[in-house]
């Protein structure tokens, strides 16, 4: 639905106010806080009301050095098929990457954030999504296959050095109708 | 804190009920827990 322009003295009616003001494009479905361990499932995150879906995070993370974190969509590791590319912070160099674990930023002790597409995880076909973010030492961006065509409800968000230490995921669906 | 102590936690959310539950990773979960990065492919 387009966005309409209201004009002055209009009345507001419960129609147009379920259409246009409580229905925006892009609608929240879930925040999680991620305040302990290492791995996170957010579970009945995706349903057959929204197709694809935005997620958002940002975190703390303790213990010192570089470490992948990994956004897992379903079935197994090493079902998610990767290509990506990282570099060091204001650096000329970009590194390709590849691998078959579902790695979607180069986290690091202190603060990290990414976000996150991710498309048709409900619909019995391949799921792909893009992840961009890093933290202290990197910043990347990450291109993932799920090479099965289950449906999917949930998806994990785990490090693989240390422990989350505060912030939170936000998850979100793009609205079609 | 070497990587090899920080214990294994698996928490889990539910969208639906808003509830947290929080338990220590499986055997299985634990041989498919992400890799380092100094040991992970890279070309």
């Amino acid at each position: 639905m387009a966005v309409k322009t209201f004009t002055t003295g209009e009345v507001l009616t419960a129609s147009d106010t379920n259409t246009y003001l409580n229905n925006g494009g892009l609608v929240w479905i879930s925040t999680t806080s991620l305040t302990t361990g290492g791995s996170y499932t957010i579970s009945n995150a995706f349903n057959a009301t929204y197709r694809d879906y935005r997620v958002v995070a940002s975190f703390t993370r303790t213990t010192a050095g570089t470490g992948y974190a990994y956004l897992r969509i379903g079935g197994s590791a090493t079902d998610h098929v990767m290509s990506g590319q990282y570099s060091t912070w204001n650096s000329g160099t970009r590194t390709g990457d590849n691998g078959n674990d579902g790695y979607c930023i180069l986290t690091a002790e202190g603060s990290n954030s990414f976000s996150a597409d991710i498309l048709a995880p409900q619909l019995p076909q391949r799921t792909y999504y893009t992840a961009t973010g890093g933290g202290n030492d990197y910043i990347g961006m990450f291109n993932v296959k799920v090479n099965n065509n289950t449906q999917y409800t949930s998806f994990s968000f785990s490090l693989a050095v240390g422990s989350f230490s505060g912030g939170q995921i936000s998850v979100y669906g793009y609205r079609t109708s | 804190m070497d990587t090899e102590q920080v214990k294994k936690i698996i928490v889990t959310y539910d969208v639906i009920t808003n509830e947290y539950t929080e338990r220590e990773a499986t055997d299985e979960e634990l041989d498919n827990w992400p890799k380092p990065f100094a040991t992970a492919v890279i070309e």
